[in-house]
């Protein structure tokens, strides 16, 4: 346990690897704890563009946060990778890809020792280089239950894979959505060819009562 | 295998290709915003000149993608990834001095004054602190950067470290060493 009573994913390599390494090729269920994070809520249809320049100011934001915890951590450091939360209002325009309807958010997960006042700070380290962008926020955020996959390959190859969470896996499992849709980014698109980018897929669920 | 030797900037662009296909001024546009050209010196022009250079050696292999914008996309092959694997390996076990201006600087001390070289390397010290400012500054603007290259900054700022403490130390005593009146 860290502070705040959360798990050090640097500490608890088994949740790491369940929470950031699935195996390849299969619908799991895992337990996804209260984790910090630093968040970016999207503003604007998220194309590359937009959704670009709020993932340069995320990472820019936390830069001294990410070089302390290099320091800190030594040969035991593991970066973090990126993750976009995707939701409507109504999750019809969502499953159609309406982009002008959806809401979207960008974040990172912090070290635990990182908290709202210490992203605060590396804000305010950071301002000059952050220009006008927006500054993200601190939130602790407990996702629950979820379905997640691991993909490798093309991002427009997901549709299959929704298809067959969304059409077959959640239904087989009487389970249904309860949180946002939620993509994390293994690889980086600008160094990684699309036929090897590694993205989980998650989303968190319940029971259907 | 045949082996080849490349240049530096055959490797980078061999390495910028190997990672997903890319067009030239695609590649250009990388080369700028890693700040490449850091490390590897390269004009926009001479993109295309070392390109033809790895297509003809059989390295990358280009392609005329269809569509409106006729532009050809280059893509590795197979002897140019064992080249890549081979230049790669090479490069990071090979120690290969770079010639610092210190070495002549140093070597001719004599004809200046004292006074004169000692202001000389005031001067060097002042130039590394910019030096490490500046990378400190070009570090922050390129977030995010994965963590090889991140390294690649801690490089560079041991090396400026160590040749600040080397002038500290040297300028100490060469101020207080006693000085031969000049003829």
């Amino acid at each position: 346990m860290g502070t705040n009573g959360m798990i050090d994913l640097t500490q608890d390599r088994a949740l790491l690897a369940a929470l950031y390494a699935p195996k390849k090729g299969d619908f799991s269920q895992v337990d996804v704890p209260l984790l910090p994070f630093a968040i970016l809520d999207g503003a604007g249809i998220p194309n590359e563009q937009i959704v670009g320049a709020a993932v340069k100011a995320l990472y820019t934001a936390i830069y001294p946060i990410r070089r302390e915890a290099r320091e800190r951590t030594g040969k035991a450091f593991v970066e973090a990778p990126l993750e976009i939360l995707y939701w409507a209002e109504d999750m019809n325009d969502l499953a159609a890809g309406r982009r002008d309807k959806w809401n979207w958010r960008v974040q990172i997960t912090l070290p635990v020792w990182a908290d709202a006042e210490r992203l605060d700070a590396s804000v305010l380290e950071m301002r000059s280089n952050l220009e006008e962008a927006t500054a993200p926020r601190w939130e602790a955020v407990a996702e629950g239950t979820c379905v997640q996959y691991l993909h490798v390959g093309p991002i427009d190859e997901l549709q299959t894979v929704l298809t067959g969470l969304y059409g077959d896996y959640l239904p087989q499992e009487g389970l249904e959505p309860a949180g946002p849709y939620h993509e994390i980014y293994l690889d980086d698109f600008n160094r990684v060819a699309p036929a090897n980018r590694k993205v989980i897929v998650r989303q968190p669920v319940r029971q259907i009562t | 295998m045949l082996s080849v030797t490349l240049t530096d900037a055959e490797l980078m662009l061999l390495g910028l290709v190997s990672e997903m296909p890319r067009h030239g001024y695609e590649l250009e546009q990388v080369i700028e915003t890693r700040g490449m050209r850091e490390w590897t010196p390269i004009g926009f022009s001479s993109i295309y000149f070392v390109l033809g250079k790895l297509e003809r050696a059989g390295l990358v292999k280009a392609e005329v993608a269809a569509g409106a914008k006729a532009r050809k996309v280059f893509s590795i092959t197979a002897i140019g990834r064992d080249a890549l694997l081979d230049q790669t390996k090479t490069a990071l076990a090979t120690f290969r001095p770079t010639f610092s201006s210190l070495l002549l600087g140093m070597t001719h001390w004599p004809v200046l004054t004292r006074d004169a070289a000692l202001e000389g390397l005031e001067q060097r010290k002042a130039s590394i602190d910019a030096e490490v400012e500046r990378i400190e500054v070009l570090r922050r603007q390129r977030q995010p950067m994965p963590d090889h290259v991140e390294v690649l900054f801690d490089f560079s700022a041991g090396q400026l470290a160590a040749e600040r403490m080397w002038i500290t130390t040297t300028l100490n005593y060469m101020r207080s060493k006693p000085w031969a009146p000049m003829e």
